[in-house]
């Protein structure tokens, strides 16, 4: 399972996690999470995530 | 005892300045002290907004019980998290236990981490837009996530044209009397600890204080109140100016700081020959520095100002000298962007500090490092000073071009406008995406042995990027067929946010697999890049034509045949007569008597300068 950092606030999107409360379930690789999706806490677009 | 201000009839400053603070953050030197700003709305209701660091508690109370003047306090909104302005609440929620916390679900989490007190009866969360009435004031929250913290909003009294902005347009600097910035030289006096303020504080949050600005721009603000320093009532735009290039990573001005580690005077030297040539060849805007001496927070907000920087640092246990490494690790970590960078090292053996300094570069946005990078090897020589000469040669260039012409009452658009011109469509593809715009900036410069042409892109135009990005576009030649909705449709909105070829079905692929098109046009030439020149707002292409097809007979669309014919015209005085101004390129008209000299058109992009009075 692999982590992606977001590059604005330090968030790391851990695949194993998910992130439940922003309706993205555990085990979510990063390829599958939507488009759409927004940093939970500073709500950066997917595109300032960094492999970690 | 109270010491506080009157911003309008219903609001307060109830806020206190700290003069003994010696480092703010604990890291930034604040000679001139800080203030904390808090502020009231009395109201039919009573609004908080935001309280104050610990240091300066008991006079915010004393304020805060003057105000209230024996009234319950009804509401704190909370804008921003940060100790140095909610640190008070503790003791708050004490005093008037009946409070309601207004804020959003991020600050709900924070104020549950700061503290051990439960808000769960007491909390109001927001979400964008929300509004809160408080009787004859209406305030509505704007969240700001990472302007500077991701809890962070705005609010906006729509009674009074308020917008409290948390620590945006924030200062350092304590406020001695005089609270607003009309009353005080701002530009002689708090410039550079605003410039310090936003780059060290916010600096690395570009985009973000951007989209903040874009929300801004729809409402009538007639107060600034930040958390710290002055108080905005009037020319509220120049300041708002300085966000919007600080923002943008823009440098304020055309100038070279220098920057410079020096252990024994051998780089220093090195670095104040260069300024001197600098001078000599009629640079006037010069700042230096050696990092030893001056605190990084300063290196960080001198080089957001600077449009060239110079670092020259001697080599030091094989890397770059201490301070200096840490100066730029400092501009990395503050995200600094679209600046020139010119490199001197020295080292006695072995010298790599400009390899490493040219790393740190490398691995920022849009800096483009000088290739002349100069090596002394303990102390200048002869040879070393030429390149050194030629340096400051290519750096002087440089910085003229960004350079306005100051003799301007010699220069008048009049002239400029009896240029002629085509009219055409610019197009690229990047990946899946094809993009357009409309340039009358294309020429032929060469027939033989190779036919080239320039095309002048301005830079805001996705097209530039994309070009910059492939080396490859297409031109499509106009017609006076066109119609003014094609000129829209390419001219008057972004690429960034809409798909321009969606839906256009006269469109063909040339060689190179960008779009071309087919009606309304007479002619197609693609081309590929050879040469990138960049004039600040514009930069040019010089590209070998690799593909034309000339369509049909029709004839080519004039610059003045657009303007004559194809722009729709004003509306005639028979209807209620508008007062303003007209921009001379697209039409759009701004209602006001006066036009604020830094307007920039919104529909073409061009400044204040091509507008002229509605007759």
């Amino acid at each position: 399972m692999k982590k992606y950092v977001c590059d604005i606030c330090g968030y790391v999107y851990d695949e194993a996690l998910g992130d439940p409360d922003n309706g993205v379930a555990p085990g979510t690789k990063w390829e599958d999470v939507p488009e759409d999706y927004l940093c939970p806490v500073c709500g950066a677009g997917k595109d300032s995530f960094s492999k970690e | 005892m109270h010491c506080i201000k009157k911003i309008t009839k219903d609001i307060l400053w109830i806020g206190a300045s700290d003069r003994r603070l010696a480092l703010f953050e604990n890291v930034f030197p604040i000679p001139r002290g800080i203030s904390y700003n808090s502020y009231i709305l009395l109201d039919e209701k009573t609004v908080l907004l935001d309280t104050v660091d610990k240091a300066v508690s008991e006079q915010f109370f004393q304020n805060l019980e003057y105000a209230l003047n024996g009234r319950p306090l009804d509401y704190l909104v909370v804008n921003h998290m940060e100790p140095d302005h909610c640190a008070s609440m503790n003791e708050l929620l004490l005093r008037y236990p009946d409070l309601k916390i207004v804020g959003n679900s991020k600050a709900m989490t924070m104020i549950n981490n700061f503290f051990d007190f439960d808000i769960k009866e007491s909390s109001v969360i927001v979400k964008e837009g929300d509004t809160l009435n408080t009787g004859t004031h209406t305030l509505s929250f704007y969240m700001a996530p990472m302007v500077h913290w991701p809890e962070v909003m705005v609010t906006y009294d729509k009674t009074d044209k308020v917008l409290f902005t948390a620590d945006a347009f924030g200062t350092f600097g304590a406020i001695n009397g005089n609270l607003f910035a009309d009353e005080v030289n701002f530009e002689k006096d708090w410039l550079f600890d605003a410039r310090s303020y936003y780059a060290n504080i916010v600096g690395k949050y570009g985009v973000q204080v951007t989209s903040l600005l874009k929300k801004m721009e729809k409402l009538d603000i007639k107060y600034i109140c930040s958390l710290h320093g002055p108080v905005w009532r009037d020319n509220i735009s120049w300041f708002i100016n300085k966000y919007k290039k600080w923002a943008s990573y823009t440098p304020e001005e055309p100038g070279v700081m220098i920057a410079y580690a020096s252990v024994y005077g051998h780089t220093e030297n090195a670095a104040d020959i260069l300024a001197s040539t600098l001078a000599d060849l009629g640079i006037k805007n010069i700042e230096m520095f050696d990092v030893s001496v001056v605190h990084p927070s300063v290196i960080v907000a001198e080089s957001f100002r600077f449009s060239h920087l110079v670092f020259a640092s001697t080599t030091y246990n094989t890397g770059i000298f201490c301070n200096m490494e840490t100066a730029l690790l400092d501009l990395k970590a503050h995200n600094l962007q679209n600046r020139t960078v010119a490199l001197i090292e020295n080292g006695s053996w072995a010298p790599s500090s400009g390899k490493l300094m040219k790393e740190i570069f490398d691995s920022m946005k849009n800096i483009n490092v000088l290739d002349n990078i100069i090596t002394i090897k303990s102390a200048l020589k002869s040879n070393q000073r030429t390149s050194l000469e030629q340096l400051a040669e290519e750096i002087a260039k440089s910085v003229s071009i960004l350079t306005p012409i100051p003799d301007k009452e010699k220069i008048e658009n009049p002239a400029m406008f009896t240029l002629s011109y085509g009219l055409f469509v610019l197009s690229a593809k990047d990946g899946k995406k094809d993009n357009g715009c409309i340039i009358n900036t294309v020429t032929q410069i060469t027939d033989t042995p190779v036919k080239r042409i320039s095309v002048a892109v301005n830079k805001a135009n996705l097209t530039n990027e994309m070009i910059k990005k492939t080396g490859a576009f297409n031109i499509s030649v106009l017609t006076t067929d066109a119609p003014f909705e094609l000129f829209k449709l390419f001219g008057f909105q972004s690429g960034r946010d809409v798909d321009k070829f969606d839906g256009v079905d006269y469109t063909e692929k040339s060689e190179n697999g960008i779009l071309y098109l087919t009606k309304y046009t007479n002619a197609f030439i693609s081309a590929r890049v050879i040469a990138e020149h960049d004039y600040g707002t514009h930069t040019v292409f010089i590209a070998e034509v690799t593909e034309t097809k000339k369509l049909n007979n029709d004839v080519s669309i004039t610059y003045a045949y657009y303007f004559a014919n194809t722009k729709p015209k004003p509306k005639p005085k028979t209807e209620e007569k508008k007062k303003g101004f007209i921009c001379t390129i697209c039409g759009y008209i701004y209602e006001g008597d006066v036009l604020p000299p830094d307007f920039i058109c919104p529909i073409c992009k061009h400044g204040a300068e091509v507008f002229v009075p509605l007759k």
